[in-house]
């Protein structure tokens, strides 16, 4: 059974992130450029040479690398007072011997691996 | 303690454009259910195809699969710097499924081609995940339930990429 939403207002942006790029404030600068205040990510796989997660208040983890797989990454991109899109991302990650955690994703200390693929999808009119 | 994000310096020339993006002025949503028995991957195509789509973004929630194979990725040890999967390793019982995002998009050959990675609890209740090999996974005793962003006008193609010396999904119009 399959239950259809047609949302004619909204875009979403398919998006591959490089190489050895940040993958927050890559999204982050999609977004300021593409005047996207409000949105969900979805569909958002790929790797990092290397993972930096808050896994509790005040506590980080780091994955080591060369590559780590993203197993899932669920997130949203909100404004400040600013109108500065500011993404919020979560998901777990695989390290290359099969080791897993999980946390959010530090904004300037998780850097792509091969590619990161996703779609922001945006909210509101 | 928050490391330096490493950097990887793949076999090919760099590409100057660093995020490639393309927009969907319109996009569906909708919720698909897969059904047990047939492959993620067919399921997953099927459901585009309902739907007219050729690319989308999926959230799978919940359910069982069997004949699970999934990679790693690590750094390949015939050729300098390049990055691929290991061989798959294979779960011999089902598996139940806990998350998994996919990317729905055109292959090289002009058909529709599944990208998807997740993570699942062995029948030892082991996490384990990775690249899910979706051609080879078959869904288990009940539906897993799909919930699709479809993509019109633009969406991922497969393309050669020179930097990573990977055939990898880029914005396209589509």
């Amino acid at each position: 059974m399959a239950v259809e939403v047609n949302k004619l207002n909204s875009r979403a942006i398919c998006v591959r992130i490089a190489p050895n790029q940040d993958l927050v404030t890559s999204i982050e600068k999609t977004c300021l450029k593409e005047n996207i205040l409000n949105a969900f990510i979805r569909g958002s796989l790929g790797s990092l040479t290397s993972a930096n997660l808050e896994i509790a208040e005040g506590k980080s983890q780091a994955v080591e690398g060369p590559v780590v797989e993203i197993l899932c990454l669920n997130g949203e991109i909100k404004c400040d007072d600013g109108d500065v899109p500011q993404a919020s991302l979560y998901g777990v990650v695989v390290d290359q011997h099969g080791d897993i955690r999980a946390g959010r994703f530090i904004p300037s200390a998780n850097n792509v691996c091969v590619t990161m693929e996703l779609i922001i999808e945006e909210w509101g009119d | 303690m928050i490391q330096w994000p490493e950097f990887h310096q793949h076999p090919g020339e760099v590409d100057k454009e660093r995020v490639l993006t393309k927009i969907s002025h319109r996009n569906i949503a909708f919720s698909q259910l897969l059904l047990p028995g047939e492959f993620l991957s067919d399921e997953l195509i099927k459901a585009c195809r309902l739907h007219g789509l050729k690319s989308a973004g999926v959230n799978l929630v919940g359910g069982f699969l069997e004949d699970f194979e999934f990679c790693l990725g690590q750094k390949d040890p015939t050729v300098h710097n390049k990055i691929n999967y290991r061989p798959p390793q294979k779960e011999s019982a089902a598996v139940m499924l806990i998350c998994a995002n996919a990317n729905i998009g055109i292959g090289e050959d002009g058909e529709l081609l599944v990208h998807c990675h997740g993570l699942v609890s062995s029948h030892k209740g082991v996490p384990i995940g990775g690249h899910f090999v979706a051609d080879k996974i078959r869904i288990y005793k009940q539906p897993v339930t799909a919930f699709f962003t479809g993509l019109v006008g633009a969406g991922f193609r497969q393309m050669y990429d020179g930097e990573v010396t990977h055939s990898i999904f880029k914005p396209a119009t589509l």
